[in-house]
């Protein structure tokens, strides 16, 4: 298992990743600091509404496209038969997978705080907050990719699927709201009452990722409704679902 | 083939390769000096959307869509080198953009009154003679300043100068006098000149009465700061100090 976790450490860090994510979070922070600058009043939370934002979109961008490939190029090269020749079950090596890439995800997530406090000078339990909260997004992010990059042969596949369910999840509970406030797609009553179901159903098993990484807090510090908790239970939920659904996967696989 | 002719024929062929690609250059060349006339297209001020679909966009993050769409609404219209005067807008639009980033960010943010008071709200009498744009502007931000009138007292003054000069309107004037004189703004967070403010409201529409019992209602604690304020401004001007900076803001005592 600790072999399995190094060794995506390894080719994180011979792929350049770290690298390349720090990189593209420097770029993201330096854009925010423009943009705060071009604002006719409240510069500072501008630049922190915009340095939240692009900061979630790199991390989940990167994360998703470099799991995923990852993954598939050890399918490719068959790499993953080698190492599933080691005594190590299906299972733990799923986990440890996770473990790595989650603790990978997380060390990089955690970096984005005290850069957003040296450059937008973020302050007080809001950026801590929400630092707490881009560690727990990541974490089902890699979870996600990874269930996808197992499950599909494409890798691109794999990035398109993870980058869509991840949509979903931002935006399922505001189509529930829609289907529960009873306003009608079409004039026929069946047609809404099959319309209301699928986007209940859709969204009762969609992650709750619209509650994740609020720049408000950033802004105006904790606060609006939900804190740290809600978002812990719902990745404490959503990893083992999708790592249960992966090794599932891996176990029918036939190499 | 000898080896002779064979690099000949490399040669002839990467002579061939350079001068297809300066062709091409300067294919590109010309074609970028004849477009240099084309300007690209400035966005017009669209109608806002619903609130509903105000959410959708947001992804769950309603603080990054408002600073987002916050600062769109200050450079839309403008761009590619060009300026749109504040004449050629539709006020209506304008306000109701205004009332829907103020619904999206609760109404916390001071951003969109700045940028409706300093931007929108700047616009002459000599392209808007019967004050009909800035009463748009002035009734968004009475109606602002009314809901939160402890946090947001500074567009009532804002408003009070409007309605004085250039609207001259004597009905708002002597309403605005009446919000002033509302038990919300009797508040250490709001300075006391505020709440004496209309005196003057009352005095410039010939309510002499009405200014009279304003003074008469002036609590000691608001008497004692207003002299402390007037000592401290006779001491200042008496030493020739500067009391306000180039930006207009209160200047720093000097070190």
């Amino acid at each position: 298992m600790r072999a399995t976790f190094r060794y995506v450490f390894l080719t994180a860090i011979r792929d350049r990743f770290p690298i390349a994510i720090l990189a593209a979070l420097i770029v993201a922070i330096a854009l925010s600091v423009l943009v705060a600058g071009s604002t006719l009043s409240e510069g500072q939370q501008a630049g922190l509404a915009y340095g939240g934002e692009f900061i979630r979109a790199v991390l989940v961008l990167g994360l998703v496209t470099f799991v995923c490939f990852h993954v598939r190029r050890l399918h490719d090269t068959r790499e993953i038969e080698a190492i599933l020749t080691r005594p190590i079950s299906r299972t733990a090596f799923v986990i440890a997978y996770y473990a790595a890439f989650s603790v990978l995800a997380g060390l990089l997530a955690a970096i984005t705080v005290p850069m957003l406090v040296a450059a937008l000078g973020a302050h007080g339990w809001g950026v801590l907050e929400w630092g707490a909260s881009m560690v727990l997004e990541v974490w089902i992010v890699c979870a996600l990719s990874l269930f996808c990059a197992m499950a599909l042969e494409s890798a691109t596949a794999a990035v398109m699927v993870a980058l869509g369910f991840y949509v979903l999840g931002r935006t399922a509970q505001f189509f529930l709201a829609i289907a529960l406030s009873n306003l009608g797609v079409s004039e026929n009553e069946g047609i809404n009452i099959t319309f209301r179901s699928t986007i209940s159903v859709i969204a009762s098993i969609m992650p709750r990722l619209d509650l994740f990484g609020q720049s408000r807090w950033l802004v105006y510090g904790p606060g609006g409704g939900w804190g740290v908790e809600i978002l812990l239970l719902q990745t404490a939920i959503y990893v083992p679902l999708l790592l249960f659904a992966t090794a599932r996967d891996l176990h029918v696989r036939k190499f | 083939m000898s080896a002779s002719s064979e690099t000949r024929n490399t040669l002839k062929y990467t002579r061939w390769l350079w001068g297809m690609f300066f062709l091409f250059l300067a294919a590109q060349i010309w074609v970028s000096i004849s477009t240099r006339n084309l300007r690209v297209a400035v966005d017009d001020m669209p109608s806002p959307p619903s609130v509903r679909s105000l959410k959708a966009m947001a992804f769950g993050d309603d603080e990054f869509l408002f600073r987002y769409l916050g600062r769109w609404l200050q450079f839309i219209g403008d761009g590619g080198g060009r300026i749109k005067p504040l004449r050629d807008y539709d006020y209506d639009r304008v306000v109701y953009w205004a009332e829907a980033l103020d619904a999206l960010d609760d109404n916390k943010s001071d951003y969109i009154h700045e940028l409706m008071a300093r931007y929108f709200g700047e616009i002459t009498v000599a392209v808007d003679p019967k004050s009909e744009r800035l009463g748009k502007v002035v009734g968004y931000l009475h109606v602002v300043a009314l809901n939160d009138p402890a946090h947001f007292w500074k567009w009532l003054v804002w408003v009070a100068n409007k309605a004085r000069n250039p609207m001259r309107d004597g009905p708002l004037i002597e309403a605005i006098a009446r919000d002033l004189q509302s038990p919300e703004l009797k508040t250490k967070a709001v300075p006391a000149w505020v709440r004496v403010l209309p005196v003057r409201l009352y005095l410039s529409i010939g309510e002499r009465d009405k200014a009279q019992a304003v003074l008469d209602h002036i609590t000691p604690e608001d008497r004692a700061e207003i002299e402390a304020q007037k000592r401290a401004l006779d001491a200042a001007v008496a030493q020739g100090k500067r009391l306000m900076n180039n930006s207009g803001q209160p200047a720093q005592p000097a070190k």
